[in-house]
């Protein structure tokens, strides 16, 4: 097999960029994992406490929807492990969506293989040295994985077998990705369609879990995501799924060799279509709309789709409900009380997923200064703040333009489904009130840009915080004051809780004073060019 | 009242000094030759003189405002072409132009026809499928098409064929006839030797030279080489003479420009057959003031 000249060196090449970036990613969720457990571990000591829970957890048709089932209730791997293993899958398959695309697509676009292409490197070193990269860490984060668990007190056998499940997510990402980066010549449509298939495996998924038992329910075993969760550990420990993940692997890589066989480097398998010679763009606006009107279209199909499928279910909750499970939820406050809750849930989390539009679409600004485009638009009289709200308008009336269609469309959706539209309010607000801490976050990735403009990944990391913070900070047992740090912590969970106006009010401020401190900060500083 | 005015800029990166001092004045209406190894501190001052950098210390006004500040007002009357062209790779070319065009407050219509035409640049393509050049042209047409006071071009024909570089040149010199100011920084030193009234040569962050080409050649040796009717002896004891290379009756030598008629009453003790006198080429100035840099 010729053709991998020069891999190694591409490896270490890959390696050398990478070396913090993996590190820290696997390591944080290791402890993540670590202290998930112990936490658990803490909180149900007693089997039969456990058991309840579990049932209980498994009722929710929310927890179904973003974790899957608890296969084993009364197994301590399986509760302590529900939501870590899920946000283990998606983190790994994010990782090895963003190694395979740095290492190759990136790379040519940014010219940088140019450079290299005169030396001694055959023509499939490149993709060989992403790919062997993102297994590696896929190994890696599978071994630590099993390790956190099992070190945090459960079962070496349900920890390796979630370790391998976790290698097996990054794995099949690897292969997606392998041939999302053929498909297209630009670095950000490889991008849309590996976290584009990345998202559809989590609906696929979705779906299948929420309709277990019936015909739907097939439709688990159709996606990366499912796979992994069937592996079942801490509930049946089955290994042999895993040939499901490693054979689409191999059968990837292999149609990802052959297209990469027919194209030149840095071109697609899409011919380049000749484009207008008159443009209609006129100011910087006008600019960022085309920059960003793709992605933001994807956006709001996805959230609209989505949204669809939440609000159908609501009325399908009392579907999950076993008999000690109800009896739990009488004491919790009856099956309204669970309902309220499933909303308040659900739009918490598309709230998060509207953040990482909002996040994402505010850091183009980032992308525009350290390509050059921004020189040349701050070279005309536009000036730092119109350069900053182009964008910024953007991120802030999309986020909120996309939990609105969310709030609605679920309203609309199970108003069909139920035939009636007294409920569309207490449906939608849910959504609404959610936009307020969504709208902080965007703030405080344009303060990122502002002052920080070297590391723009902090924006990620805020972000990433406040979700660890939803999602774990009461199990791990954080100080409250820890766990107020997040915007997310202040506002009424609609239905759930009672509405109240000053958080709301607070939150919108607190996105005024971050907006106006962002525009300072970008007014004072100088243009960091690449 | 110049057009830009600079003193005693400093700029700092971290614990490089990219501007050390700088002091420099460009006259309305004139080619402002900008000259200086890679690293001096081009490209850095016409950031600033932007508005894209802020300086830590010294002051520079363009069209008598300030540049940081005054952004909005002065960009309008400034086009820019960077020296590193970055467009956005699914815009084709013909949309840049006008993109930028308009951003900057407006495009001659007639103008930019005429210069995608002159350029041969097809503005149909994406930018992503240009070459560098080609990337350059979009960035140059946009700024010859727009109606500003003064243009700031960073390299403006490193990446153009030589029939660009004189179809760019023949449009220089339109502006200028046309009152317009071009600052130019360039490393083609012919092309900024045919182009510029006055030139700066910049080092090390500040500016070494200054001054119009015969101005500056004045301060360097003119280039002399003779056929004589015989050996020539007693050539090296004249003053001011430097280079002297003998071979046969063929002479060839420096000599300062005050002390130039020494050197020809030597030749001429001599009797000469031909002779051929040049003035140092702006290559010659720029080169001699570098010397030192690599001893």
């Amino acid at each position: 097999m010729k053709g991998f000249v020069g891999t190694w060196h591409l490896l270490r090449l890959a390696w050398r960029r990478d070396r913090v970036l993996i590190p820290a990613t696997v390591i944080s969720l290791a402890v993540l994992i670590y202290y998930s457990v112990v936490a658990t571990l803490a909180l149900y000591s007693n089997v039969a406490e456990r058991v309840i829970a579990a049932k209980a957890a498994g009722a929710m048709p929310s927890v179904i929807a973003m974790y899957g089932h608890i296969y084993d209730p009364t197994s301590l791997g399986g509760i302590g492990t529900a939501k870590v293993g899920m946000i283990g899958f998606l983190t790994m398959a994010i990782l090895a969506i963003a190694i395979v695309r740095r290492h190759t697509r990136a790379e040519e676009e940014s010219g940088r293989f140019e450079l290299l292409g005169a030396t001694v490197y055959g023509r499939r070193a490149p993709l060989a040295a992403a790919v062997t990269l993102s297994l590696l860490t896929s190994l890696l984060a599978g071994v630590l994985t099993a390790v956190a668990s099992g070190a945090g007190g459960l079962s070496w056998t349900g920890s390796w077998a979630m370790g391998l499940a976790v290698t097996a997510v990054g794995l099949s990402w690897t292969g997606i990705t392998a041939i999302a980066v053929q498909l297209s010549e630009s670095n950000r449509t490889c991008g849309a369609f590996a976290f584009g298939s990345l998202a559809l495996a989590f609906f696929v998924r979705m779906i299948g879990d929420l309709n277990e038992g019936s015909f739907l329910g097939v439709l688990t075993w159709l996606s990366p995501l499912g796979w992994a969760q069937q592996v079942r550990p801490f509930a049946g420990d089955r290994f042999w799924v895993l040939v499901i993940p490693a054979v689409f692997t191999l059968a990837c890589l292999l149609v990802a060799d052959r297209l990469q066989a027919s194209r030149d480097i840095s071109s697609g398998l899409f011919a380049q279509r000749p484009g207008v010679a008159r443009g209609q763009l006129g100011s910087a606006e006008d600019l960022a709309q085309r920059l960003q009107r793709t992605s933001l279209i994807g956006w709001a199909v996805s959230f609209a789709l989505l949204a669809v499928v939440l609000g159908f279910l609501i009325d399908n909750l009392t579907g999950f409900i076993t008999d000690e499970a109800a009896d739990m939820l009488r004491k919790m406050g009856g099956v309204g009380m669970m309902t309220d809750l499933y909303i308040s849930v659900e739009a918490g989390f598309m709230a998060l997923a509207a953040a990482v539009f909002g996040v994402g679409s505010v850091l183009r600004l980032h992308g525009e200064e350290s390509s050059g485009h921004a020189e040349q638009i701050l070279a005309t009289k536009v000036t730092r703040t119109r350069f900053l709200a182009s964008h910024g308008v953007i991120a802030f009336v999309g986020t909120a333009g996309l939990m609105i269609l969310v709030g609605v469309v679920m309203g609309l959706s199970h108003a069909i489904a139920s035939g009636g539209w007294s409920d569309f309010w207490r449906d939608s607000t849910a959504s609404f009130v959610q936009i307020p801490p969504v709208l902080v976050i965007v703030a405080i990735a344009c303060v990122v840009f502002a002052w920080l403009p070297r590391q723009p990944w902090v924006a990620w990391l805020v972000l990433a915080a406040c979700f660890v913070l939803g999602e774990f900070g009461a199990l791990l047992k954080l100080p409250d004051w820890i766990q107020q740090l997040s915007p997310f912590a202040h506002i009424p969970k609609l239905p759930a809780e009672p509405m109240s106006w000053t958080p709301v009010l607070i939150l919108l401020a607190l996105t005024a004073a971050l907006v106006a401190a962002a525009v300072v900060g970008l007014r004072r500083r100088d243009l960091a060019t690449a | 009242m110049s057009i830009i005015e600079i003193r005693d800029l400093v700029k700092t990166f971290g614990r490089t000094r990219a501007l050390d001092h700088l002091t420099m004045d460009v006259q309305p209406g004139e080619v402002h030759g900008f000259l200086g190894p890679n690293g001096a501190g081009k490209s850095t001052t016409l950031r600033v003189l932007l508005g894209l950098l802020k300086a830590d210390s010294g002051h520079a006004t363009i069209l008598g405002g300030d540049p940081w500040t005054d952004i909005e007002s002065l960009h309008r009357r400034i086009s820019y072409v960077p020296g590193d062209v970055a467009l956005w790779p699914n815009l084709t070319g013909g949309e840049v132009i006008d993109l930028i065009g308009r951003m900057r407050g407006g495009l001659d219509e007639k103008r930019r026809k005429e210069l995608v035409a002159r350029f041969d640049l097809d503005p149909t393509k994406k930018a992503r499928a240009y070459s560098k050049g080609n990337r350059q042209k979009v960035a140059l047409i946009s700024a010859l098409a727009s109606d500003a006071e003064v243009y700031l071009l960073d390299e403006p024909t490193s990446g153009l064929d030589p029939l660009m570089e004189s179809t760019f040149a023949e449009y220089a010199r339109e502006m200028v006839a046309d009152g317009r100011t071009i600052l130019l920084s360039s490393h083609i030193l012919s092309e900024v030797e045919a182009l510029s009234d006055r030139i700066s040569i910049i080092r090390n962050g500040s500016v070494i030279e200054t001054g119009t080409l015969a101005e500056l050649r004045h301060l360097h040796a003119t280039n002399v080489a003779a056929t004589l009717r015989q050996t020539p002896t007693g050539l090296d004891r004249v003053p001011g003479v430097s280079n002297l290379v003998i071979a046969g009756t063929h002479v060839s030598f420096s000599v300062e420009a005050e002390h130039l008629d020494d050197a020809l009453a030597a030749l001429g003790r001599h009797g000469v057959s031909a002779l051929t006198c040049q003035p140092p080429t702006l290559e010659q100035l720029f080169l001699s003031k570098y010397e030192g840099q690599l001893t």
